[in-house]
Protein backbone atom coordinates (compact mmCIF):
# COMPACT_ATOMS: atom_id res chain seq x y z
CA UNK A 1 0.00 0.00 0.00
CA UNK A 2 2.20 3.27 -0.99
CA UNK A 3 0.30 6.33 -0.91
CA UNK A 4 3.63 8.49 -1.30
CA UNK A 5 5.84 9.68 2.03
CA UNK A 6 4.80 12.65 3.63
CA UNK A 7 7.35 15.79 3.20
CA UNK A 8 9.59 16.60 6.28
CA UNK A 9 9.97 20.27 6.24
CA UNK A 10 6.28 21.02 7.15
CA UNK A 11 4.74 22.00 10.41
CA UNK A 12 3.44 18.38 11.03
CA UNK A 13 6.91 17.11 10.55
CA UNK A 14 7.17 15.94 14.14
CA UNK A 15 4.66 14.01 13.79
CA UNK A 16 5.35 11.62 11.28
CA UNK A 17 8.52 11.89 12.43
CA UNK A 18 7.43 10.22 15.90
CA UNK A 19 5.80 7.54 14.38
CA UNK A 20 8.63 6.40 12.39
CA UNK A 21 10.10 6.17 15.84
CA UNK A 22 7.05 4.29 17.38
CA UNK A 23 5.86 7.13 19.22
CA UNK A 24 2.95 9.04 18.56
CA UNK A 25 3.55 13.17 19.42
CA UNK A 26 0.26 16.19 19.24
CA UNK A 27 1.45 19.51 19.32
CA UNK A 28 0.67 21.13 22.54
CA UNK A 29 1.83 25.20 23.10
CA UNK A 30 4.87 25.49 25.76
CA UNK A 31 2.96 28.91 26.35
CA UNK A 32 -0.10 28.53 27.92
CA UNK A 33 -0.54 24.11 27.69
CA UNK A 34 -3.40 23.96 25.27
CA UNK A 35 -3.09 20.90 22.83
CA UNK A 36 -2.88 22.05 19.27
CA UNK A 37 -3.83 20.38 16.57
CA UNK A 38 -3.65 21.14 13.47
CA UNK A 39 0.16 21.94 14.38
CA UNK A 40 0.81 25.78 14.01
CA UNK A 41 3.52 27.39 13.86
CA UNK A 42 2.58 29.90 16.30
CA UNK A 43 -0.17 30.03 19.26
CA UNK A 44 -3.27 31.98 17.96
CA UNK A 45 -4.73 31.63 21.89
CA UNK A 46 -1.40 32.97 23.48
CA UNK A 47 1.06 34.26 20.96
CA UNK A 48 3.74 31.88 21.62
CA UNK A 49 6.19 30.60 19.20
CA UNK A 50 7.45 27.93 21.74
CA UNK A 51 5.62 24.56 20.58
CA UNK A 52 6.28 21.32 21.58
CA UNK A 53 5.37 17.51 21.00
CA UNK A 54 5.08 15.77 23.95
CA UNK A 55 4.59 11.89 23.68
CA UNK A 56 0.68 10.86 23.59
CA UNK A 57 -0.66 7.46 24.41
CA UNK A 58 -1.70 5.24 21.36
CA UNK A 59 -5.44 5.03 23.16
CA UNK A 60 -8.48 6.92 21.47
CA UNK A 61 -12.23 7.22 21.07
CA UNK A 62 -13.76 6.45 17.53
CA UNK A 63 -15.52 9.84 16.89
CA UNK A 64 -17.00 9.24 13.44
CA UNK A 65 -16.76 6.12 11.06
CA UNK A 66 -17.76 5.66 7.79
CA UNK A 67 -17.18 2.22 5.57
CA UNK A 68 -15.64 3.10 2.48
CA UNK A 69 -17.24 1.07 -0.67
CA UNK A 70 -15.84 2.20 -3.76
CA UNK A 71 -12.10 1.94 -4.76
CA UNK A 72 -11.22 5.65 -4.63
CA UNK A 73 -7.92 5.41 -3.58
CA UNK A 74 -5.73 3.26 -6.00
CA UNK A 75 -3.53 1.80 -3.07
CA UNK A 76 -6.57 0.79 -1.52
CA UNK A 77 -8.91 -1.40 -3.59
CA UNK A 78 -7.94 -4.67 -2.43
CA UNK A 79 -9.53 -3.39 0.87
CA UNK A 80 -12.64 -2.67 -0.06
CA UNK A 81 -14.58 -2.10 1.86
CA UNK A 82 -12.66 -0.30 4.88
CA UNK A 83 -13.72 1.98 7.85
CA UNK A 84 -12.72 5.17 8.13
CA UNK A 85 -11.80 6.04 11.40
CA UNK A 86 -11.89 9.57 12.97
CA UNK A 87 -10.34 9.14 16.44
CA UNK A 88 -10.27 11.31 19.39
CA UNK A 89 -7.48 11.32 21.60
CA UNK A 90 -8.54 11.86 25.33
CA UNK A 91 -4.69 12.15 26.31
CA UNK A 92 -4.63 15.08 24.06
CA UNK A 93 -7.30 17.28 24.47
CA UNK A 94 -9.77 15.81 22.36
CA UNK A 95 -7.27 16.04 19.43
CA UNK A 96 -9.11 14.01 16.33
CA UNK A 97 -7.05 11.91 13.82
CA UNK A 98 -8.04 10.08 11.04
CA UNK A 99 -7.37 6.70 10.56
CA UNK A 100 -7.67 3.48 9.23
CA UNK A 101 -8.37 0.03 11.25
CA UNK A 102 -6.28 -2.80 10.97
CA UNK A 103 -8.06 -5.72 12.64
CA UNK A 104 -11.41 -6.93 13.21
CA UNK A 105 -14.54 -4.19 12.83
CA UNK A 106 -16.96 -6.60 14.65
CA UNK A 107 -18.66 -4.44 17.02
CA UNK A 108 -17.02 -1.19 15.53
CA UNK A 109 -19.14 1.76 16.33
CA UNK A 110 -18.87 5.80 17.27
CA UNK A 111 -17.62 5.75 20.77
CA UNK A 112 -16.19 2.54 20.32
CA UNK A 113 -12.36 2.41 22.18
CA UNK A 114 -9.45 1.85 19.55
CA UNK A 115 -5.64 0.78 20.28
CA UNK A 116 -3.23 2.72 17.72
CA UNK A 117 0.27 0.67 16.46
CA UNK A 118 2.83 2.05 14.29
CA UNK A 119 2.97 -0.08 10.48
CA UNK A 120 5.55 0.14 8.28
CA UNK A 121 4.60 0.68 4.45
CA UNK A 122 6.89 1.31 1.77
CA UNK A 123 7.09 4.72 1.66
CA UNK A 124 6.39 5.69 5.85
CA UNK A 125 5.61 4.40 9.37
CA UNK A 126 1.79 4.86 9.54
CA UNK A 127 -0.73 4.96 12.42
CA UNK A 128 -3.08 2.17 12.36
CA UNK A 129 -5.91 1.05 15.03
CA UNK A 130 -7.80 -2.19 16.34
CA UNK A 131 -10.76 -2.12 19.18
CA UNK A 132 -9.45 -2.17 22.51
CA UNK A 133 -9.82 -5.21 24.26
CA UNK B 1 -26.31 47.12 1.10
CA UNK B 2 -29.65 45.31 1.85
CA UNK B 3 -31.58 45.33 -1.82
CA UNK B 4 -28.79 47.92 -3.06
CA UNK B 5 -27.80 45.19 -5.60
CA UNK B 6 -29.97 43.16 -7.94
CA UNK B 7 -29.28 40.06 -9.86
CA UNK B 8 -30.26 40.91 -13.75
CA UNK B 9 -29.02 38.23 -16.04
CA UNK B 10 -28.22 34.05 -16.19
CA UNK B 11 -26.83 32.66 -18.32
CA UNK B 12 -25.77 28.55 -18.91
CA UNK B 13 -24.34 26.31 -21.53
CA UNK B 14 -25.98 22.81 -21.57
CA UNK B 15 -24.42 20.29 -18.51
CA UNK B 16 -22.28 17.90 -20.58
CA UNK B 17 -21.14 14.75 -19.66
CA UNK B 18 -17.28 15.10 -17.83
CA UNK B 19 -15.15 15.44 -20.52
CA UNK B 20 -17.99 16.02 -23.13
CA UNK B 21 -17.61 19.39 -23.60
CA UNK B 22 -17.67 21.06 -27.42
CA UNK B 23 -14.84 23.56 -26.84
CA UNK B 24 -12.25 24.51 -23.91
CA UNK B 25 -13.21 26.10 -20.66
CA UNK B 26 -12.71 29.45 -22.74
CA UNK B 27 -15.10 28.54 -24.72
CA UNK B 28 -17.91 27.72 -22.51
CA UNK B 29 -17.19 30.70 -20.15
CA UNK B 30 -17.72 33.03 -23.47
CA UNK B 31 -21.28 31.02 -24.03
CA UNK B 32 -22.08 31.58 -20.44
CA UNK B 33 -21.67 34.97 -20.22
CA UNK B 34 -22.94 36.24 -23.28
CA UNK B 35 -26.24 34.41 -22.87
CA UNK B 36 -26.87 35.88 -19.37
CA UNK B 37 -26.00 39.25 -20.93
CA UNK B 38 -28.81 38.37 -23.59
CA UNK B 39 -31.12 37.75 -20.46
CA UNK B 40 -30.88 40.47 -19.08
CA UNK B 41 -30.38 42.76 -22.02
CA UNK B 42 -26.92 44.28 -21.49
CA UNK B 43 -24.33 44.27 -24.18
CA UNK B 44 -21.05 41.99 -23.05
CA UNK B 45 -19.25 44.83 -23.69
CA UNK B 46 -19.91 46.39 -20.69
CA UNK B 47 -19.56 44.13 -18.29
CA UNK B 48 -16.72 45.54 -16.42
CA UNK B 49 -16.17 43.25 -12.98
CA UNK B 50 -15.44 39.43 -13.34
CA UNK B 51 -15.61 37.33 -9.61
CA UNK B 52 -15.17 33.55 -9.43
CA UNK B 53 -13.96 30.77 -6.85
CA UNK B 54 -12.57 27.69 -6.39
CA UNK B 55 -9.22 28.48 -8.23
CA UNK B 56 -11.67 28.86 -11.49
CA UNK B 57 -8.88 28.90 -14.18
CA UNK B 58 -10.93 31.39 -16.48
CA UNK B 59 -9.52 34.90 -15.11
CA UNK B 60 -11.18 38.04 -16.34
CA UNK B 61 -8.49 39.06 -18.61
CA UNK B 62 -8.68 35.99 -20.70
CA UNK B 63 -12.45 37.06 -21.42
CA UNK B 64 -11.57 40.47 -22.33
CA UNK B 65 -11.29 40.39 -26.06
CA UNK B 66 -14.01 37.77 -26.75
CA UNK B 67 -16.36 39.94 -24.69
CA UNK B 68 -15.03 43.03 -26.31
CA UNK B 69 -14.48 44.28 -22.31
CA UNK B 70 -14.27 48.12 -22.69
CA UNK B 71 -12.20 48.34 -19.51
CA UNK B 72 -12.13 45.80 -16.76
CA UNK B 73 -12.34 47.34 -13.34
CA UNK B 74 -12.83 44.54 -10.62
CA UNK B 75 -11.37 40.92 -10.77
CA UNK B 76 -11.45 38.85 -7.86
CA UNK B 77 -11.59 35.13 -6.87
CA UNK B 78 -12.97 33.59 -3.24
CA UNK B 79 -10.45 31.27 -1.57
CA UNK B 80 -10.94 27.56 -1.41
CA UNK B 81 -11.03 24.76 -3.31
CA UNK B 82 -14.40 23.61 -3.19
CA UNK B 83 -18.26 25.31 -3.02
CA UNK B 84 -17.63 26.74 -0.16
CA UNK B 85 -16.36 30.21 -2.62
CA UNK B 86 -19.47 30.16 -4.53
CA UNK B 87 -21.85 32.09 -2.75
CA UNK B 88 -18.79 34.70 -1.58
CA UNK B 89 -18.27 35.16 -5.37
CA UNK B 90 -21.59 36.82 -5.13
CA UNK B 91 -20.48 38.88 -1.94
CA UNK B 92 -17.18 40.14 -3.68
CA UNK B 93 -18.96 41.39 -6.57
CA UNK B 94 -21.98 43.25 -4.44
CA UNK B 95 -19.02 44.92 -2.72
CA UNK B 96 -17.46 46.04 -5.94
CA UNK B 97 -20.71 47.45 -7.16
CA UNK B 98 -21.80 48.93 -3.70
CA UNK B 99 -18.47 50.80 -3.10
CA UNK B 100 -18.48 52.02 -6.82
CA UNK B 101 -15.59 50.20 -8.39
CA UNK B 102 -17.23 48.50 -10.40
CA UNK B 103 -21.14 48.79 -12.39
CA UNK B 104 -21.76 45.73 -14.04
CA UNK B 105 -20.23 42.51 -12.70
CA UNK B 106 -20.18 38.65 -14.08
CA UNK B 107 -20.33 35.66 -11.27
CA UNK B 108 -19.07 33.09 -12.91
CA UNK B 109 -18.02 29.16 -12.76
CA UNK B 110 -16.84 26.88 -15.49
CA UNK B 111 -15.88 23.60 -15.56
CA UNK B 112 -14.14 21.23 -18.32
CA UNK B 113 -12.24 18.26 -17.67
CA UNK B 114 -10.40 18.87 -21.00
CA UNK B 115 -9.14 22.21 -19.33
CA UNK B 116 -8.79 21.55 -16.14
CA UNK B 117 -8.71 17.87 -15.04
CA UNK B 118 -11.40 16.35 -12.92
CA UNK B 119 -12.95 18.14 -10.80
CA UNK B 120 -12.84 15.67 -7.77
CA UNK B 121 -9.17 16.05 -8.01
CA UNK B 122 -8.81 19.21 -8.01
CA UNK B 123 -11.01 19.69 -5.07
CA UNK B 124 -8.90 16.65 -2.97
CA UNK B 125 -5.41 17.73 -3.95
CA UNK B 126 -6.46 21.46 -2.59
CA UNK B 127 -8.16 20.08 0.58
CA UNK B 128 -6.17 17.01 1.58
CA UNK B 129 -2.57 16.44 2.50
CA UNK B 130 -1.22 13.19 3.52
CA UNK B 131 -3.29 12.91 7.02
CA UNK B 132 -6.06 12.34 4.45
CA UNK B 133 -4.10 10.49 1.65
CA UNK B 134 -1.90 7.92 3.64
CA UNK B 135 -4.71 6.70 5.85
CA UNK B 136 -6.94 5.86 2.84
CA UNK B 137 -8.84 8.54 1.84
CA UNK B 138 -8.70 10.78 -1.44
CA UNK B 139 -12.21 11.59 -2.34
CA UNK B 140 -14.67 14.39 -1.04
CA UNK B 141 -17.36 12.12 -0.81
CA UNK B 142 -15.75 9.67 2.55
CA UNK B 143 -15.37 13.16 4.35
CA UNK B 144 -18.60 14.05 3.79
CA UNK B 145 -19.63 10.34 4.68
CA UNK B 146 -17.71 10.62 7.95
CA UNK B 147 -19.53 13.85 9.07
CA UNK B 148 -23.13 12.34 7.81
CA UNK B 149 -22.74 9.83 9.75
CA UNK B 150 -21.98 11.40 13.17
CA UNK B 151 -24.98 13.67 12.03
CA UNK B 152 -26.95 10.78 12.01
CA UNK B 153 -25.55 9.40 15.30
CA UNK B 154 -26.27 13.31 16.50
CA UNK B 155 -29.97 12.59 15.96
CA UNK B 156 -30.80 13.39 12.06
CA UNK B 157 -32.81 10.17 10.75
CA UNK B 158 -31.11 8.77 7.00
CA UNK B 159 -35.10 9.08 5.90
CA UNK B 160 -33.74 13.24 5.49
CA UNK B 161 -31.17 11.96 3.04
CA UNK B 162 -33.66 10.19 1.24
CA UNK B 163 -36.55 12.62 0.95
CA UNK B 164 -34.37 15.41 -0.13
CA UNK B 165 -32.57 13.13 -2.70
CA UNK B 166 -36.14 12.00 -4.03
CA UNK B 167 -37.06 15.74 -3.75
CA UNK B 168 -34.70 16.91 -6.06
CA UNK B 169 -35.12 14.35 -8.48
CA UNK B 170 -38.75 15.00 -8.97
CA UNK B 171 -37.51 19.04 -9.29
CA UNK B 172 -35.53 17.74 -12.22
CA UNK B 173 -37.62 15.46 -14.00
CA UNK B 174 -39.61 18.91 -14.66
CA UNK B 175 -36.07 20.94 -15.70
CA UNK B 176 -34.91 20.12 -19.63
CA UNK B 177 -31.75 21.58 -18.18
CA UNK B 178 -31.49 18.52 -15.88
CA UNK B 179 -29.36 15.67 -15.92
CA UNK B 180 -32.22 13.89 -14.57
CA UNK B 181 -35.10 15.56 -17.05
CA UNK B 182 -37.50 13.00 -17.26
CA UNK B 183 -36.35 10.69 -14.57
CA UNK B 184 -37.80 10.34 -10.95
CA UNK B 185 -36.75 8.35 -8.24
CA UNK B 186 -38.81 6.18 -6.01
CA UNK B 187 -37.65 5.29 -2.73
CA UNK B 188 -37.21 1.32 -3.60
CA UNK B 189 -34.70 2.49 -6.09
CA UNK B 190 -32.77 4.93 -4.01
CA UNK B 191 -32.51 2.32 -1.44
CA UNK B 192 -31.34 -0.71 -3.71
CA UNK B 193 -28.32 1.85 -5.02
CA UNK B 194 -24.69 0.83 -5.28
CA UNK B 195 -23.06 1.85 -1.96
CA UNK B 196 -20.09 4.63 -2.69
CA UNK B 197 -19.41 5.36 1.27
CA UNK B 198 -21.74 5.10 3.71
CA UNK B 199 -24.22 6.46 4.70
CA UNK B 200 -24.32 6.96 0.92
CA UNK B 201 -25.08 5.52 -2.37
CA UNK B 202 -24.99 6.49 -5.55
CA UNK B 203 -28.26 8.53 -5.45
CA UNK B 204 -26.84 10.58 -2.78
CA UNK B 205 -23.95 11.81 -4.64
CA UNK B 206 -23.17 14.47 -6.86
CA UNK B 207 -21.88 13.51 -10.68
CA UNK B 208 -19.12 15.86 -12.42
CA UNK B 209 -20.16 17.37 -15.60
CA UNK B 210 -18.52 19.83 -18.20
CA UNK B 211 -20.69 23.52 -17.52
CA UNK B 212 -20.35 26.95 -17.20
CA UNK B 213 -22.84 28.88 -15.39
CA UNK B 214 -22.93 32.73 -15.08
CA UNK B 215 -25.09 35.43 -13.12
CA UNK B 216 -24.89 38.80 -13.71
CA UNK B 217 -25.23 41.62 -10.73
CA UNK B 218 -25.34 45.45 -10.79
CA UNK B 219 -27.03 48.51 -9.14
CA UNK B 220 -30.86 48.48 -8.18
CA UNK B 221 -30.83 51.48 -10.10
CA UNK B 222 -29.91 50.47 -13.59
CA UNK B 223 -31.40 46.89 -12.44
CA UNK B 224 -34.56 48.95 -12.63
CA UNK B 225 -34.24 50.03 -16.20
CA UNK B 226 -33.53 46.43 -17.63
CA UNK B 227 -35.51 43.91 -19.66
CA UNK B 228 -36.81 41.61 -16.40
CA UNK B 229 -37.73 41.92 -12.80
CA UNK B 230 -34.16 42.73 -10.64
CA UNK B 231 -34.31 39.46 -7.97
CA UNK B 232 -32.64 42.23 -4.84
CA UNK B 233 -29.64 40.60 -2.98
CA UNK B 234 -31.57 40.97 0.74
CA UNK B 235 -28.00 39.66 2.42
CA UNK B 236 -24.63 38.01 1.76
CA UNK B 237 -22.19 36.54 4.04
CA UNK B 238 -18.53 34.88 3.71
CA UNK B 239 -15.71 33.56 5.79
CA UNK B 240 -15.50 30.82 8.93
CA UNK B 241 -15.29 30.90 12.32
CA UNK B 242 -12.84 27.68 12.74
CA UNK B 243 -10.02 27.71 9.99
CA UNK B 244 -8.13 24.59 8.48
CA UNK B 245 -9.24 21.63 11.05
CA UNK B 246 -8.35 18.64 9.69
CA UNK B 247 -11.56 17.35 11.22
CA UNK B 248 -11.68 19.04 14.74
CA UNK B 249 -14.51 20.92 14.11
CA UNK B 250 -15.56 20.87 17.25
CA UNK B 251 -19.21 20.01 16.08
CA UNK B 252 -18.33 17.77 13.42
CA UNK B 253 -21.34 16.75 11.87
CA UNK B 254 -22.60 20.67 11.58
CA UNK B 255 -23.00 22.47 8.47
CA UNK B 256 -21.24 24.97 10.33
CA UNK B 257 -22.99 27.93 9.28
CA UNK B 258 -23.91 28.92 12.08
CA UNK B 259 -22.02 32.34 12.67
CA UNK B 260 -22.69 33.20 8.91
CA UNK B 261 -26.13 32.76 9.10
CA UNK B 262 -26.08 35.09 12.25
CA UNK B 263 -24.51 38.16 9.82
CA UNK B 264 -26.83 37.22 6.50
CA UNK B 265 -30.16 37.07 8.53
CA UNK B 266 -29.05 40.50 10.46
CA UNK B 267 -28.36 42.17 7.18
CA UNK B 268 -31.06 40.55 5.32
CA UNK B 269 -33.44 41.76 8.20
CA UNK B 270 -35.38 39.08 8.35
CA UNK B 271 -34.71 35.04 10.08
CA UNK B 272 -34.89 31.36 8.56
CA UNK B 273 -39.05 31.65 9.45
CA UNK B 274 -38.83 33.87 6.51
CA UNK B 275 -37.79 31.62 3.30
CA UNK B 276 -39.87 30.51 0.72
CA UNK B 277 -37.47 28.62 -1.18
CA UNK B 278 -33.79 27.36 -0.58
CA UNK B 279 -31.55 26.23 -2.95
CA UNK B 280 -28.55 24.74 -0.75
CA UNK B 281 -24.98 23.23 -2.15
CA UNK B 282 -25.28 20.02 -2.01
CA UNK B 283 -22.03 18.17 -3.23
CA UNK B 284 -23.77 15.00 -1.36
CA UNK B 285 -27.09 14.58 0.18
CA UNK B 286 -25.68 14.78 4.09
CA UNK B 287 -23.82 17.73 3.61
CA UNK B 288 -27.12 19.98 2.55
CA UNK B 289 -29.09 18.65 4.97
CA UNK B 290 -25.99 20.10 7.86
CA UNK B 291 -26.36 22.65 6.02
CA UNK B 292 -30.27 23.50 6.35
CA UNK B 293 -29.73 22.59 10.05
CA UNK B 294 -27.33 25.09 10.78
CA UNK B 295 -28.56 27.66 8.69
CA UNK B 296 -31.78 27.08 11.49
CA UNK B 297 -34.42 26.64 8.88
CA UNK B 298 -34.84 23.04 10.89
CA UNK B 299 -33.50 21.79 14.14
CA UNK B 300 -32.03 17.99 14.66
CA UNK B 301 -34.81 17.90 16.61
CA UNK B 302 -37.86 18.52 13.95
CA UNK B 303 -35.53 17.00 11.35
CA UNK B 304 -37.88 13.56 11.44
CA UNK B 305 -40.90 15.59 10.68
CA UNK B 306 -39.87 18.71 8.91
CA UNK B 307 -37.48 16.89 6.46
CA UNK B 308 -40.03 14.45 4.45
CA UNK B 309 -40.25 14.28 0.49
CA UNK B 310 -43.57 15.91 0.87
CA UNK B 311 -42.16 19.11 2.28
CA UNK B 312 -39.27 19.42 0.39
CA UNK B 313 -41.05 19.56 -2.88
CA UNK B 314 -42.53 23.14 -4.75
CA UNK B 315 -45.75 21.72 -5.19
CA UNK B 316 -46.87 22.60 -1.78
CA UNK B 317 -43.80 22.17 0.59
CA UNK B 318 -43.28 23.76 3.74
CA UNK B 319 -40.01 24.16 3.14
CA UNK B 320 -38.98 23.75 -0.37
CA UNK B 321 -35.42 22.62 -1.74
CA UNK B 322 -33.26 23.17 -4.35
CA UNK B 323 -35.75 23.31 -7.33
CA UNK B 324 -33.65 22.85 -10.46
CA UNK B 325 -32.83 19.51 -8.66
CA UNK B 326 -29.58 20.41 -7.14
CA UNK B 327 -25.74 19.42 -8.18
CA UNK B 328 -27.53 15.95 -7.44
CA UNK B 329 -30.47 16.04 -10.39
CA UNK B 330 -29.74 18.84 -12.40
CA UNK B 331 -26.24 18.89 -12.71
CA UNK B 332 -22.91 20.15 -10.93
CA UNK B 333 -21.51 23.55 -11.70
CA UNK B 334 -19.77 23.62 -8.77
CA UNK B 335 -23.16 25.38 -6.64
CA UNK B 336 -23.00 28.13 -9.57
CA UNK B 337 -26.67 27.24 -10.73
CA UNK B 338 -27.97 27.19 -7.55
CA UNK B 339 -27.54 30.77 -7.90
CA UNK B 340 -28.99 30.60 -11.27
CA UNK B 341 -32.22 28.98 -9.99
CA UNK B 342 -32.36 31.37 -7.11
CA UNK B 343 -32.74 34.06 -9.91
CA UNK B 344 -35.03 32.18 -11.83
CA UNK B 345 -36.98 31.15 -9.46
CA UNK B 346 -37.78 34.75 -7.90
CA UNK B 347 -38.28 35.48 -11.29
CA UNK B 348 -41.19 32.85 -11.53
CA UNK B 349 -38.97 31.66 -14.37
CA UNK B 350 -38.31 28.16 -12.33
CA UNK B 351 -39.08 24.57 -14.06
CA UNK B 352 -40.42 24.61 -10.56
CA UNK B 353 -41.90 27.32 -9.31
CA UNK B 354 -42.94 27.77 -5.51
CA UNK B 355 -45.86 29.64 -5.50
CA UNK B 356 -45.71 33.14 -3.95
CA UNK B 357 -42.25 32.88 -3.31
CA UNK B 358 -40.98 35.91 -2.81
CA UNK B 359 -36.97 34.98 -0.52
CA UNK B 360 -34.93 32.38 -1.40
CA UNK B 361 -31.88 31.37 0.67
CA UNK B 362 -28.85 30.17 -1.35
CA UNK B 363 -25.67 28.54 0.34
CA UNK B 364 -22.05 27.26 -0.50
CA UNK B 365 -20.04 24.53 0.36
CA UNK B 366 -21.16 23.24 4.08
CA UNK B 367 -18.33 21.69 5.96
CA UNK B 368 -15.56 23.67 4.56
CA UNK B 369 -13.13 26.62 6.39
CA UNK B 370 -14.82 28.95 3.86
CA UNK B 371 -18.55 28.69 3.93
CA UNK B 372 -20.94 31.57 2.15
CA UNK B 373 -24.54 32.13 1.90
CA UNK B 374 -27.11 34.88 0.62
CA UNK B 375 -30.83 35.90 0.92
CA UNK B 376 -32.28 36.87 -2.79
CA UNK B 377 -35.83 38.49 -2.61
CA UNK B 378 -38.51 40.14 -5.12
CA UNK B 379 -39.29 44.00 -5.06
CA UNK B 380 -41.93 43.18 -2.48
CA UNK B 381 -39.12 41.97 0.30
CA UNK B 382 -37.51 45.90 0.30
ZN1 LIG C 1 -0.41 29.13 23.73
Amino acid sequence: MSHGAPPADTVDAPFWAGLAGGVLRIQRCAGCARWSWPPQWRCGACGSWEMEWPEVPMEGIVHALSWTRHPFSPGMVDKIPYPVLLVALPDAGGARLLGLLDGPAEGLAIGSRVTGFPQETPDHTALRWQLAR
Amino acid sequence: MRGAIAAVGVGETPYYRHGKAPGDETLLTLQAIVAACADAGIDPRDINGFASYADDRNAGHTLMRGLGTREMRWASMAWGGGGGGSVAAVGAAAAAIHSGQAEIVVVYRTIAEASSGRLQDAVAHYDMGPHYTLHGISSPAQICGLKTERLIHDGVPRSALSALVRAQYHHASRNPRAQAYGKTLDAATYDAARPIVDPFGLYDCSRENDVSVAVILTSARRARALRKPPVYLLGVAQGGTIGEAWENEPDYGSGGFEAIAGRLWAMAKLGPKEIDVAQIYDNFSGPAVAAIISHGLCSIEEAPELLTFDNLIADGGRMPVNTSGGLIAEGNAHGMGLIAEAVRQLRGESSNPVAGAETCLVTGGPQTPLLSSAVFGTEATL
